[in-house]
């Protein structure tokens, strides 16, 4: 039995280019990515010396854009294994150029995410304490737990589905790539050569990995929606909290996942594998999900406005007067544009999704604001040592710059990934034909 | 060499012009329609309203940025008082601070306001009277033997002497969210005095006050009159807080349900994950 047969070989070929070496474009894109992560540990450097004075957080708005774009890339993160163990485990036809993206978004978010909640601490020094002194009734133990268990989850599921491409890589004598990378793609392939036992040991442990990462990414994302719901805080004590982000987290990713198949299609001249029906299949899923995300942000606010408590009042003015752009944006325009793109067919493009996508991907990270910072405005008053001053969010530039950083780092390791292992999945693409398994 | 192109445009402009400017000729200014109302508060202001409208094939519609001349007749003579612009709504409102301007009136205590608008040339000149006369009113509040009763007065201002405002209704209201909720409707005697008895159900703020507003409405010889004032009769409006230990999610010691239950999906997750390193594990044992 053989990892490549004369089908993967041409496929290997094809994606040769992208893994050997870089070409010039690639590495001033890498180029500019580094630089832009340098200025974001520069803005670390100025945050920890300074203290997170320079931020526009302060002692009532204690999450600012941080929080944020921890919310954000674990909701991409999490759409990614929701899709890709979805579309795996389905055995979806049209799966194989898409599901290898669903995987990269899943880990690399899942990585970066995370890293925001360290910029959020004060005293990075006490952090051994959410585990030496962790309570289980703390919601942010909860939080630790679900977090290291997707992301050991997470990797277990992409080793496994890149490792018939590791192997097919290991055996592609054709391919001028360094001496330790080939040692690396050795060892890695744990000498898989496709045996029978192989083959079906494989598949088991996929297929029981695509069911708990669907799983894992569920009760994960809930549990980072509970650490608000759980709080008394107008806007945030909402028992319909966890599946209102497990929906917009999905549908968060989906956009990502049309962005990065756009600019992959691109970059790469993947036409012939990416084509008009992956979009338009993923679209519709967007679609699906824009209708779920407008039912649950509607129900949402509506019950808030309507039980017209104080401080939900004072909340939803907030959002209807200083955040009334923000909020029309994320809530309708995020909403309404997928129904309408993907709803009528003629404007079913692959330019126009991606569009669509784009303002997805951006409504959504609006959505995380709304939530976050406008509740934080609308503290219960009296307060001890209330100033106006401390009930107003204003992000600085560091924050901004970190936020840019945490995005490069997701482009650059997306761009890394993808010059390691073919960004299509070359053994997916013989399950296709038949050829294995 | 003459160039015959430019006979025929000069011949086409004089044209087009001539039929524009018989087009222009032919547009009369239109009617406009001015509806004129006054209100009188608390604090003895009183506000000038007139809304603008005016009409065309498509109907009526409201007229925004048209300026209102407010006067007021003492005899013969008109005294102008102030001027406003229409909103998008179409109305125009004079609000006049108590004591800003002294109100001339006959002999029946009637002053005689005049809303004009003085034409443009898309619309023709016109105006509006009204004559009405002044009302104080005022309110008292009785508590006795559980009945809590509102008092109320009403007074008409005279140029020498003052009369009871006898034989009409007081409207009684308190704010809701999207328009006043009537709760009672009062009478004023001969004497210019009535009551009403307030409402048991009637729920205010945490302490339980609300804002009780009492009015006379688009009455011919008053106008409209609003007086409020604030009282605690209402019912507190209170949140219910649980009986007994609550949140006890934060003592110092988690529940044995959430240990139980952690414990159980953690062994199950964990389970999975070395089953799969156990089959990558048997795979590279496995290799040739």
């Amino acid at each position: 039995m053989e990892t490549i047969n004369s089908a993967s070989t041409e496929k290997l070929r094809e994606f040769r280019s992208q893994i050997e070496r870089p070409g010039m474009r690639s590495i001033i894109w890498i180029i500019f990515l580094t630089l832009l992560i340098l200025w974001g540990i520069y803005a670390l450097y100025i945050q920890i010396s300074g203290g997170h004075v320079v931020t526009g957080m302060r002692d009532n708005v204690v999450w600012g854009i941080y929080i944020v774009n921890f919310i954000f890339f674990m909701g991409i993160s999490y759409a990614g294994a929701l899709i890709s163990g979805t579309l795996h485990l389905f055995r979806t036809s049209w799966r194989k150029p898409v599901i290898r993206m669903a995987e990269f978004i899943t880990i690399i978010a899942l990585f970066i995410g995370p890293l925001y909640i360290l910029l959020c601490i004060g005293r990075l020094d006490r952090l051994s304490f959410l585990v030496l002194f962790g309570r289980i009734q703390s919601p942010i133990t909860w939080d630790v737990i679900a977090i290291s268990t997707d992301i050991f989850g997470c990797l277990i599921f992409l080793y496994l589905s890149v490792l018939r491409d590791i192997a097919a890589l290991r055996d592609f004598t054709e391919l001028k790539i360094p001496k330790w990378r080939k040692k690396l793609y050795r060892i890695l392939a744990l000498g898989y050569t496709g045996t029978q036992e192989q083959q079906v040991r494989l598949k088991r442990a996929t297929d029981i990995m695509a069911g708990m990462v669907i799983a894992i990414a569920i009760i994960v994302y809930s549990v980072l929606a509970w650490i608000f719901s759980v709080t008394l805080q107008p806007g945030w004590h909402s028992t319909i909290f966890g599946p209102y982000f497990v929906i917009a987290a999905v549908y968060s990713g989906t956009g990502v996942l049309i962005i990065a198949m756009w600019l992959f299609r691109k970059i790469y001249h993947l036409e012939k594998h990416l084509t008009r029906k992956h979009f338009i299949n993923i679209g519709v899923l967007m679609l699906v999900l824009a209708a779920f995300f407008g039912y649950f942000t509607f129900s949402e606010y509506l019950t808030k406005w309507y039980g017209s408590q104080k401080n939900d009042e004072q909340l939803i003015h907030l959002l209807m007067d200083k955040y009334f752009i923000l909020f029309i944006l994320s809530n309708y325009l995020g909403v309404l544009m997928p129904l309408i793109v993907v709803g009528i067919p003629k404007f079913r493009t692959i330019n126009m999704i991606t569009i669509t996508a784009v303002v997805v991907v951006i409504a959504l990270w609006i959505n995380r604001y709304l939530i976050v910072v406008p509740t934080l405005e609308s503290p219960y008053i009296p307060i001890q040592d209330f100033r106006p001053e401390w009930i107003s969010y204003s992000s600085t530039w560091v924050e901004w710059v970190l936020t840019l950083g945490g995005l490069a780092a997701f482009c650059l390791f997306f761009t890394l990934g993808a010059r390691f292992i073919p960004i299509i999945s070359i053994s997916e693409d013989q399950d296709r034909k038949g050829e294995i398994l | 060499m003459k160039k015959p192109g430019i006979n025929i445009s000069l011949i086409l402009l004089i044209f087009t012009l001539t039929i524009t400017g018989l087009s222009a000729q032919n547009t009369e200014p239109a009617d406009i329609y001015l509806e004129f109302s006054t209100w009188k508060y608390n604090d003895m202001s009183r506000s000038l309203v007139v809304k603008i409208s005016a009409a065309n094939d498509d109907g009526e519609f409201f007229l925004a940025g048209t300026l209102v001349k407010f006067f007021v007749v003492d005899r013969e003579n008109e005294l102008a008082i102030g001027e406003a612009f229409s909103g998008e709504d179409g109305l125009a409102v004079l609000n006049i601070p108590d004591a800003t301007v002294t109100f001339p009136k006959d002999e029946d205590g009637y002053i005689y306001f005049i809303a004009r608008f003085e034409g443009n040339n898309a619309f023709l000149e016109t105006e509006e009277e009204l004559l009405i006369r002044d009302v104080v009113i005022s309110l008292s509040f009785e508590e006795n033997e559980g009945e809590k009763l509102v008092y109320f007065e009403g007074i008409i201002i005279g140029p020498e002497e003052n009369w009871p405002l006898a034989d009409d209704d007081l409207f009684f209201y308190i704010p809701r969210m999207f328009s006043d909720m009537k709760i009672a409707e009062g009478w004023f005697e001969e004497d210019g005095t009535g009551y009403i008895e307030f409402p048991t159900t009637i729920i205010g703020d945490s302490l339980g006050k609300v804002l009780l507003i009492s009015r006379l409405e688009d009455h011919y010889d008053y106008g409209n009159v609003e007086v409020s004032s604030e009282i605690n009769w209402a019912i507190p409006k209170k949140l219910l807080t649980a009986e007994g230990p609550a949140r006890e999610l934060w003592t110092p010691i988690a529940p044995l349900w959430m240990i139980i239950t952690l414990i159980i999906m953690l062994s199950g997750v964990w389970g999975h994950y070395i089953y799969a390193i156990v089959q990558l594990i048997k795979i590279r044992r496995s290799k040739k």
